[in-house]
């Protein structure tokens, strides 16, 4: 054993020279500008203010899931469940408002979903020891299924100050940022805060790290993963109600395949599916990331489908230059 | 000074089967723990003496509840603390410097001190300058304020783990502290500072159970030991009352030692593994080494010395950057595990579990991994071959397993070691490495396993043996190669192989004037 | 008593099987026409494409080490188009309005399987390199593979679905040897062919062995990274022949064909009994799993409930049938 820890040690120690340093603690930021200087040479309507503002715009609904991911993901699990999760709160947000006409009502119940879904999640991952792919899994074909039984069809007209939650911009330094920027930035800023500061965060971290090692020290394992399973849950709803908000209406597909794209960005940025490793920043960046590269595919009037492989590319080599990076360091 | 009435453990009737890594138990037919009877008094240090397997280790990790017993109770000042919840036994204050490797590797030092009992400051959030300044307070107890607090624990050698180790349990201010096998990983003067912070603890009330494989340290520092064997206490006594080291031996071990090993002069043949040159890492010294037909060799040297990491590169695990190994006259290629195994060579790996079997496989399959290819027909494995073959090497090996289908993770770890062992014979294999062939089993299946590896070379199979264990090294080889640094120190050859003469070699310097 | 219990338990098919039986048995009592030959036939007949792509998503969950294959669905899509489009010509391809009948070209039919199975074997060459050789975790490898094979289906038939194809292609979906549908002959013949791989040759052993073991394997002289390589191609070679039937069943290759078809597949390897740790598992239990979906799906069709129901209960179902599998392993345990 000790003999194994001595031969790890021997490829994981390196010089920790200041231009590693740097692009260490950039992490995949250094990408996202890099690649950002690469395209506007590509097109000349991608590097300005608007569009920018529009990636973001559309990256926010995936960061803020993809935060929720990182805990996750941190902790040496995984969550399938997001997407279904998203479709689910948006039908029953849909139904409720619809059938009730009570916005408050129906957005406590959407968010519902997430933490109902979550609580099962965290059940199932953490007291009963179930390989978390699993658990989630089973639970994103009930959420996908559940949203489609509840409402085949989309839903709108909801109340102006909802529509306004999606849409609105908000003047800060003279910039008009759209409103879930900000949430976007300040639910990251909340739990970067939690990870990297509070006694909640470390242990996530030193769950992912050792279990074994962590229930140890009098870690309650199963009860973290519980919380960090409904925190994530609940995250995924609200996303979910921040993106009917944006487009007005709510529908029963709209987080179909989401998941994949939310755990690649945690991946991205950082997180390691190993467990033990991952950045909140690093999760939004992933998500700029992966919204950036369509966007400039878009602007070049690249085909939709030819979109796909190059997004699926592009996946690869990102978390490709984080394995590198983490084999070197 | 022992008396019944302040006693903070109480062990009744304890039993454990064979368990997983989760604690789970696997085959209760194997007992690691039968009817354990324990107790610790107040400010005591208990020594617990076993050899490997002989339950030391499951004994306290039931006390600080990592894993559950099948049968019996566990008191902790009199009151029956609830199986399985390692937080009610740090709760109650136990501690544990665990064998296992128990750190968050991608944690600080500070983080894993504090991890449990973190401190809060303002607004519910981390003080991390009082955990930094609390994890430096440990480590100077420990006088190993060199170690950077803020450093992530897999950036610092094994040594310096083992010391967070140790300050991350005494952080925690017990009232009992087990100390399981601490000092294997340290140097002489960090032992003794450890002494030092033990006999404080001791002066100030805490109770402590110490494993430990260095005899003199009980003498040291022991009131009361404890002898396990096979997953019984044999005995428990004060310290005082112990007429010498050899009279504990004699207990562990339950057998004389002259009988155990069988050893007998076999007639001495060709070379089968010659090394010249070889260099692992570039700055490395060069490694020469020849292992010849009938010859057992031993390869002594502390934790660290490189024994594994040389027999990994002449077995073609891991590649090296230059240099030569030549088996029965045929060069291999480095790196290339499968040359070597078509050469001739076999390994049985320290690490049973992650290297040497496939828990979820049978028995038979697990013995013919290697031979799987002659044992088939055009790539179908013919399975009345192979039930042939396992029973022949099951039979001849003494293997005891409830049929050749039993999934071989249910098996003891001797009998797990059969197989590894047969899996090669029956794959012709006359060069074997044995990676600390006896590590973790008990002492019937170690006098056979010693029994076979004598009937090898008596056949004129060549072994290269590693082993941390001194007597083995003195009682089963020809010639003995010491390592320290990553390169050979000395060889010893018929009557120069001596235990203080192995041991100043592979502690080098110091301790060569300590004259240990 | 206990000890037949305890030997039925032991078998890993023993949850699927049960809990198919439970279901048959209820809607045998409850649902209307539900226990007559054509209707068994269906639903043997339905399962057919995910039992065939739950084969190969068998030998690669049985791989170990977060084994997994997320770009099966994709790759079905893509190689069914890439062999629509060979034996289409391009001046016919885009005329969907009619339907084509196309002469049998045996030549040109073997032509597009060879090119269909070529790209479903590439495609899963590039996941196993990419997990193999780069090391990156087969969930990213593979979900980035989902993404570039849908998107190329799309960009060779520019989101195009392409009806008629020779009769003796259809003939593969849509008739039965003697009363066995050609579909249903074919999974059961693969899933034979798999499971006498897997438990009857070396490869089959080395596999089991690197899944369960990786280290041990390399200490053996195994060839891990081969090994890895090869269940991947397998697997991509199982989805091209999931496409072929899929699209000769509905006379067409549709460039969104097999959407979501790879979690369907993945949970009928692991309703069968196959561990996600790795290093055991069997494709017989993962083609009962897709008997076992398809056989839910039934009686929803049968009392017009609507389609959305039919994923809770499946999602339900798997965690019973994992839970289950908890329980049967604890119970096996010899002590």
């Amino acid at each position: 054993m000790a003999e194994a820890i001595e031969a790890r040690k021997a490829h994981t120690d390196g010089p920790a020279v200041w231009p590693w340093k740097i692009y260490d603690a950039c992490g995949i930021w250094f990408w996202v500008v890099v690649f950002a200087l690469v395209f506007s040479r590509l097109s000349p309507y991608f590097l300005n203010y608007r569009n920018f503002s529009n990636i973001f715009r559309q990256a926010s609904i995936f960061a803020i899931m993809a935060t929720g991911m990182t805990l996750v993901v941190i902790s040496g699990g995984i969550d399938l469940s997001v997407g279904s999760v998203v479709s689910f709160t948006s039908a029953v947000l849909g139904v409720v408002w619809r059938d009730t006409e009570n916005i408050y009502l129906a957005l406590a119940a959407a968010m519902a979903v997430g933490i109902v879904t979550g609580i099962a999640n965290g059940l199932l991952a953490g007291y009963c020891r179930m390989p978390p792919f699993i658990a989630t899994f089973g639970l994103m074909s009930a959420g996908a299924g559940f949203a489609f039984a509840l409402t085949p069809s989309s839903i709108g007209d909801f109340p102006a100050w909802f529509e306004k939650l999606g849409n609105d911009r908000i003047r800060i330094l003279s910039h008009a940022v759209p409103v879930p920027v900000i949430i976007m930035f300040a639910v990251a800023v909340v739990f970067m805060l939690f990870l990297d500061a509070r006694r909640f965060g470390l242990r996530i971290f030193a769950v992912g790290g050792n279990e074994n090692g962590a229930r140890m020290a009098g870690v309650n394992v199963p009860k973290l993963k519980l919380a960090i399973y409904t925190i994530n849950g609940a995250l995924a709803s609200f996303a979910g109600i921040i993106l009917c908000s944006r487009i007005r209406s709510s529908y029963p597909g709209i987080g179909l395949d989401m998941e994949m794209d939310v755990i690649a960005s945690s991946v991205i940025g950082g997180a390691s599916l190993v467990g033990g490793e991952g950045r909140i920043f690093g999760a939004v960046g992933g998500a700029v990331f992966i919204c950036m590269i369509q966007n400039i595919l878009n602007l070049m009037g690249v085909y939709p489908f030819m979109q796909k492989i190059v997004t699926g590319v592009f996946i690869v080599l990102a978390v490709f230059m984080n394995e590198f990076r983490s084999r070197r360091a | 000074m022992v008396t019944g009435s302040d006693e903070v453990i109480r062990l009744r009737d304890v039993r454990k089967g064979l368990y997983d890594l989760s604690g789970k138990t696997l085959n209760r037919g194997i007992p690691v723990l039968s009817d354990i009877n324990f107790s610790l008094a107040k400010g005591e240090i208990h020594v617990l003496l076993g050899e490997n397997g002989a339950g030391k280790s499951s004994l306290v990790k039931v006390i600080c509840g990592a894993i559950e017993p099948d049968q019996g109770k566990v008191f902790i000042e009199g009151e029956e603390i609830p199986a399985n919840d390692p937080g009610k036994a740090l709760s109650s204050g136990v501690a544990i410097v665990s064998q296992e490797f128990s750190l968050c590797p991608n944690l600080t030092v500070a983080e894993n001190i504090a991890l449990g009992r973190e401190q809060i400051g303002a607004g519910g959030f981390l003080d991390k300058k009082t955990m930094l300044a609390a994890a430096a307070a440990q480590l100077a107890r420990l006088e190993a304020s060199y170690i950077d607090p803020s450093r992530k624990v897999k950036r610092l050698p094994v040594a310096e783990q083992q010391l967070v180790e140790i300050a991350k349990a005494l952080a925690a201010e017990p009232r009992v502290l087990i100390l399981d096998e601490p000092t294997s990983a340290l140097t002489d003067n960090q032992v003794d500072m450890l002494f030092k912070v033990v006999r404080l603890l001791k002066s100030g009330g805490v109770s402590m159970i110490y494993i430990t494989h260095k005899l003199k340290e009980i003498f040291e520092i022991g009131d009361r030991v404890t002898v396990l064997r096979d997953g019984r206490t044999i005995r428990t006594i004060p310290v005082n009352e112990v007429a010498d080291v050899g009279e504990m031996i004699q207990m562990m071990i339950g057998s004389k030692l002259e009988n155990l090993f069988h050893k007998e002069a076999c007639p001495v043949g060709d070379a089968a593994l010659v090394v010249e040159n070889l260099v692992g890492r570039p700055g490395d010294q060069a490694v020469d080494l020849v292992v010849r037909k009938g010859e057992i060799v031993g390869l002594a040297g502390i934790v660290g010395a490189g024994r594994t990491e040389l027999a990994r590169m002449i077995f073609g695990i891991d590649k090296y950057a230059s240099g030569r190994v030549e088996v029965f006259g045929k060069t291999l290629p480095p790196g290339n595990p499968r040359a070597a195994i078509a050469a001739g060579m076999g390994f049985i790996p320290e690490d049973r579990k992650r290297q040497g079997i496939v828990p979820l496989m049978s028995v038979a399959e697990n013995m013919c991994h290697v031979s799987a290819r002659r044992l088939s027909w055009h790539g179908f494995v013919s399975i009345g071959k192979r039930r042939k073959l396992a029973a022949d090497y099951v039979s001849r090996l003494k293997v005891a397993a409830a049929s050749l289908g039993q999934e071989i993770r249910y098996l003891s770890g001797g009998n797990q070691q059969k197989v590894i062992l047969g899996k090669w014979l029956s794959a012709n294999s006359r060069l074997l490495i044995f990676d600390e062939p006896t590590r973790g089993i008990d002492v019937g299946a170690k006098s056979a396993i010693y029994r076979l590896m004598v009937d090898l070379a008596r056949r004129g199979a060549a072994i290269l043996m590693i082993s941390s264990e001194l007597q083995e090294i003195v009682g089963m080889s020809d010639r003995v190669f010491i390592m320290r640094n990553r390169g050979v120190v000395a060889t010893l050859e018929g009557g120069s192989i001596a235990g203080d003469a192995i041991l100043r070699y592979a502690m080098g310097g110091e301790e060569l004037v300590r004259g240990s | 008593m206990a000890t037949a219990l305890k030997r039925i338990l032991s078998f890993k098919e023993a949850p699927i099987v049960f809990l198919i039986l439970v279901v048959a048995l209820l809607c045998g009592v409850f649902v209307p026409n539900f226990l007559t030959a054509a209707n068994l036939v269906n639903i043997l007949s339905q399962s057919a494409t995910v039992g065939i792509m739950a084969i190969g998503i068998t030998l690669v969950i049985i791989s170990g080490s977060g084994g997994i294959d997320l770009s099966a669905g994709s790759i079905l899509g893509v190689s069914s188009i890439v062999m629509a489009m060979t034996i289409i010509p391009p001046e016919l391809y885009r005329d969907t309005a009619a339907m084509l009948v196309l002469p049998n070209d045996y030549w040109v039919i073997f032509k597009a399987l060879v090119f269909c199975m070529g790209v479903g074997m590439f495609c899963g060459f590039l996941n196993g390199a990419m997990v193999a050789w780069v090391g990156l975790p087969p969930f990213i490898a593979t979900l980035a593979m989902m993404t570039a094979a849908r998107g190329l289906a799309a960009y060779i038939s520019a989101g195009i679905p392409t009806y008629g194809l020779p009769t003796s292609l259809v003939w593969v979906g849509q008739n039965s040897l003697w009363f066995v549908p050609v579909p249903v002959a074919l999974m059961i013949a693969l899933a034979v062919i798999v499971h006498i791989i897997l438990t009857r040759t070396t490869y089959g052993m080395s596999l089991l062995a690197v899944g369960g073991n990786r280290e041990t394997s390399r200490f053996c002289g195994m060839n891990v990274k081969g090994t890895l390589i090869s269940v991947y191609v397998i697997c991509g070679l199982f989805a091209a022949v999931g496409g072929v039937i899929l699209s000769a069943r509905s006379n067409q290759a549709h460039p969104d064909a097999g959407i979501g078809y790879e979690l369907s597949a993945i949970s009928a390897a692991v309703l069968g009994g196959t561990s996600m740790m790795g290093g055991s598992g069997g494709v017989l239990g993962a083609v009962l799993g897709a008997v076992f979906l398809s056989l839910i799906q039934n009686p929803i069709n049968l009392l017009n409930i609507p389609v959305a129901y039919m994923k809770p209960i499946m999602g339900a179902l798997i965690v019973i049938a994992v839970l289950l599998d908890q329980w049967r392993k604890k119970q096996s345990i010899g002590d």
